[in-house]
This record gives structure tokens, C-alpha cells and sequence, in this order.
């Protein structure tokens, strides 16, 4: 079977939370589409700022990051905007709309994207049924619990079947259910094509989600487990 | 790829706004205030032009030419404001009690002056005299203590002005942090750079236009209660101020406040908008 095209290259790329303070050096990483791919490591390891740089949020300290064939930091205004239209991000610090309803905030990616209205009512209804928000449509994104917040923040990333998610400890502090319902939804899409990475702080939180896992290590990015090394050989 | 549809409108910003429990407070306060402002000021103002008053008894038979003439020197000396006569039975009853029942009781004019920097007392009692020698004339320089209700009007004013300063700030940055909010997702989620533009630049270039209105109005109201403040209480020197300075006073406080917000607040916006689409 003919493996799916890269999503992700980064070629010699430093990562850091801000220009000149450097966490990960040296990355040299690949990630296709279809695959689930789980970063791991401690708090302050680098892996909200590898999400944030693979998320176009910000320039990577030196190297290169190649998405879905072009070079990022090459890249105009314009390419940049249609870029992160291929980018779904479920980021903490990225926030809600908390006077608009959960309807509303999860149709808004779609919304700045210029999908048809009637598009954008069926997948916005068909995602609510589906992870059980209907009754919550159109209560305010204020009023959610916080695991309601982090099941919506995933399914506004995956809303417009993005080719790479990016998604932040998505299973943290989730009960059984909603666990559950994020798994579905992150293998569902990863059926469907898209390249999907997810950080923990433990490789057990991952367990059974991840294709492949990999350790951010003494400012490192390492293999973690077979597939990975597989794929790092 | 979706399929491009029509542009529609975003959620954000309009509703966060329209729906926050801010506007009819503020209408409200606005309202009180708005009330409040003229009623402090006539009260102030009353109370400082009793306050210079030339009283003078003119023998009834005085001609009413001479007496014209006195009152038309009095108003090139000193700025008048009113000449009000005594009612004329009091005086007739007085008079009666005094002189007997025969006597011819004087005409009693209170005059009235604006507040100005000086007044000569004693030129205007020459003056007065001059054009009436058989006048009696007093003058009354100063102001009258305030009256207590100055104090519950002032405080009431004072805390609808504050209350409505916060309410106004908070608005403000709630309106900001809301402009933050949506314009980290436009950006986040792809949006075009002209269409972040149009979707955040100018609606909130729009939403500045009218919160300059309402803190024009708001300055307006405090410039205006300043003065009006200096006047009730009364504050020597704020009071004895020339009358131009009022007007003055509310342009510069009206102009001052909304220019301040609208520089502020778009310095914000646009930074924030030039570093997210840089």
C-alpha cells in the first residue's frame, strides 16, 4: 500500500516560546497524513511551542517547516492565510467567543472560510448530535463546563477536516465518556486523511490513541516507541 | 476543499456587544446625569447671582427717566443680569408702619449683577447716586453660604459621574478584549488579510465613532458640572472666573475625552492587527 504524502517536514528547525529562547533544537521530523502521532514530555519540555510553531502562531527559531509542501516562513500574507485554512488547532490559549453560543463558536472556522450557510448548518448540527452538544447548542460558550470547553475546542479544530490537527493534551481532565468521544473523533478523522498530533504529559495518556509516539528529551525530539523509531531509522 | 458560499457575518463582535449588560445602565446613568447637570448648575448659579445684588430705595417721586438712566449706567459699569422691583404692597406695608399711613413709600429695585472679577462698591454706590442723589443704595458683595441641598445634589451627581466613568472603562475593555479575541481567530482560523480588515478594522473603527459620541456627551456633562460645582459650592476663584469660561471649560472637557478613548483605543487596535497579520 502506497504510504500517504507528508503533511509535516521540519528540516534542522529550533523551536522556543519566544525569538532567541530555544526548548527543542535540531528537529528533524516528518508526519503523514492519516497518522496520529502523540509528542510527549514534561512541562516546559517545548511541546505547546512545537504546536504553536506547527500552527503557524509563530516563526520557528531557525530551520525550516514545510506544510503540506510549502516552505512557511517563504510564504506571503495570502499563502499564509490559505495555509492555516488547511490548520485545525485546538490550542488552550486560543480563545472563545464567550458571548456566542457553542453553535456559533463551533461554526465559526467554517464561517471564515466562506462555506455556504447551508453547508455550515448541516456539519455544525451533524457535530453537535455527535458529540452529544445538541442539547447545548445555544448556550453560551461561557456557561460550558471545562470538559464541555476542551470536547468543543477539539471539534472546532476538526470541524473543517483540516489536513493537520494540532491538538494540545486534548484528553486531560476528561471523564470516560468524553474521552471516548474525542478518540472517536480524532481516529475518524485520521481515516479521513488528516495528519493529527496530540501532546501529553505522559506517553499513557496516549495509549491506544497514537500511531506512533515520540519523547521530547533533553531538547530533543526522540522516537518513543517502535513505530516511531521505525519511521526515525 | 468546501465549497465557497456567501460571506456571512461573523458573530463576534457585534453580538458580544450588543448583548452586554452594559447599555441600559449606562443609558440610565446617562439620563440621571444628564438630569442632574442643569439642575446643579441653575442651583449653583442662582445661588451666586443673589449673592451680588445692589439694592436701592428711589423716593416714589422720582422720574421714571432718571431712574432708566441710573439703571443704563449701572449696566456699563457692571454686567447686569435682572432688576427685579419689591413687591409693592410689602413695601407699601412697611412703609405705612414706619412713616404713618400718608407717606409715599419708595420704589425698591434689586439689582442683579453677574459674577465678575471686580466689583467696586463703592464706584457703583457713586455712580447710583449721582444719576438718583436722594437713593439709598446698598451694595451686597459675596456669596451666600451654599444651601444644604447643594451637598445631596453634588454627592448624588459625583457618584452617577464615577459610577458611569467605571461602567465606561469597563466597557471599553471589554470591547478591546473582545476585538483581541476575535482577531486572534481570524487569524488562527485563516481569514483573509482584507477580510480581517473588513471583518475587525472598521466595525471597530465604527463602534470608536460611537464611543467618542458618548464620551463627548460624558465630558460634556463633567465640564459642565465642573463649573456648575465651583458655583454651588462656591469656590472663590473657580467662581469669579469670566463667563467664558464655562463654554471654555465643557468644549475642552468634551473634546479632550473622546479624543483620548478613540486615540488610545485605535492605537491598541492596530497594533494588535499589524503584528497579527505581519
Amino acid at each position: 500500500m502506497e504510504r500517504p504524502a507528508p503533511v509535516v517536514r521540519l528540516f534542522d528547525l529550533d523551536v522556543g516560546p519566544k525569538p532567541g529562547l530555544v526548548l527543542v533544537e535540531g528537529i528533524e521530523w516528518e508526519v503523514r497524513g492519516g497518522c496520529i502521532v502523540a509528542v510527549v514530555g514534561p512541562i516546559g519540555s517545548g511541546k505547546s511551542s512545537l504546536l504553536r510553531t506547527l500552527g503557524l502562531l509563530q516563526p520557528p527559531g531557525r530551520g525550516v517547516y514545510e506544510f503540506v509542501g510549502h516552505v512557511t516562513h517563504l510564504a506571503n500574507a495570502h499563502l499564509r492565510a490559505s495555509l492555516r485554512r488547511r490548520l485545525g488547532l485546538a490550542l488552550p490559549d486560543l480563545p472563545w467567543l464567550g458571548a456566542a453560543s457553542v453553535r456559533e463558536n463551533l461554526a465559526l472556522p467554517l464561517k471564515i472560510q466562506e462555506t455556504a450557510a447551508s453547508e455550515i448548518d448541516q456539519v455544525v448540527g451533524d457535530f453537535l448530535e455527535w458529540l452529544g452538544l445538541g442539547s447545548r447548542a445555544e448556550t453560551p460558550a461561557s456557561l460550558l463546563s471545562d470538559g464541555e470547553r476542551r470536547l468543543l475546542r477539539v471539534a472546532r479544530a476538526a470541524v473543517t477536516r483540516p489536513d493537520l490537527l494540532l491538538a494540545d493534551e486534548p484528553l486531560a481532565g476528561l471523564d470516560r465518556a468524553t474521552t471516548e468521544r474525542v478518540r472517536r473523533l480524532l481516529h475518524e478523522l485520521a481515516r479521513l486523511g488528516t495528519a493529527v498530533v496530540v501532546t501529553a504529559a505522559e506517553s499513557a495518556a496516549t495509549a491506544g490513541l497514537a500511531h506512533e509516539t515520540w519523547k521530547l528529551d533533553d531538547r530533543r525530539l526522540r522516537p518513543a516507541d517502535a513505530a516511531a523509531l521505525r519511521l526515525a531509522g | 476543499m468546501r465549497r465557497a458560499g456567501p460571506s456571512q457575518p461573523l458573530p463576534s463582535l457585534e453580538t458580544s456587544w450588543r448583548r452586554g449588560r452594559l447599555m441600559p445602565e449606562v443609558l440610565v446613568l446617562t439620563l440621571l446625569l444628564a438630569t442632574l447637570t442643569p439642575l446643579l448648575a441653575w442651583h449653583g448659579l442662582e445661588r451666586s447671582l443673589v449673592a451680588t445684588t445692589v439694592t436701592m430705595a428711589v423716593p416714589a417721586s422720582t422720574a421714571a427717566t432718571d431712574l432708566e438712566g441710573a439703571l443704563q449706567a449701572l449696566r456699563r459699569a457692571a454686567p447686569v443680569a435682572a432688576v427685579e422691583t419689591a413687591p409693592p404692597a410689602a413695601v407699601e406695608e412697611l412703609w405705612a408702619s414706619l412713616y404713618g399711613a400718608d407717606a409715599q413709600a419708595p420704589i425698591l429695585l434689586d439689582v442683579r449683577l453677574w459674577p465678575t472679577v471686580t466689583i467696586d462698591a463703592a464706584a457703583l454706590d457713586q455712580l447710583a447716586t449721582t444719576f438718583l442723589p436722594e437713593a439709598v443704595v446698598e451694595v451686597h458683595v459675596g456669596h451666600l453660604p451654599p444651601a444644604w441641598t447643594t451637598w445631596p445634589l453634588l454627592a448624588l451627581w459625583l457618584a452617577i459621574g464615577l459610577t458611569l466613568g467605571v461602567r465606561l472603562r469597563r466597557g471599553l475593555r471589554r470591547f478591546l478584549a473582545a476585538e483581541r479575541d476575535a482577531l486572534t481567530l481570524l487569524v488562527a482560523f485563516g481569514g483573509k488579510p482584507q477580510r480581517i480588515e473588513a471583518l475587525v478594522a472598521k466595525p471597530a473603527e465604527r463602534r470608536l465613532t460611537l464611543a467618542s459620541a458618548g464620551a463627548a456627551l460624558l465630558g460634556g456633562a463633567l465640564g459642565l458640572g465642573l463649573v456648575a460645582t465651583a458655583y454651588a459650592l462656591p469656590l472663590a476663584s473657580l467662581a469669579s472666573l469670566p463667563w467664558l469660561a464655562l463654554p471654555l471649560a465643557v468644549l475642552a472637557t468634551a473634546s479632550i475625552l473622546p479624543f483620548a478613548v478613540r486615540l488610545l483605543a485605535r492605537r491598541v487596535l492596530r497594533r494588535r492587527l499589524h503584528l497579527a497579520m505581519a
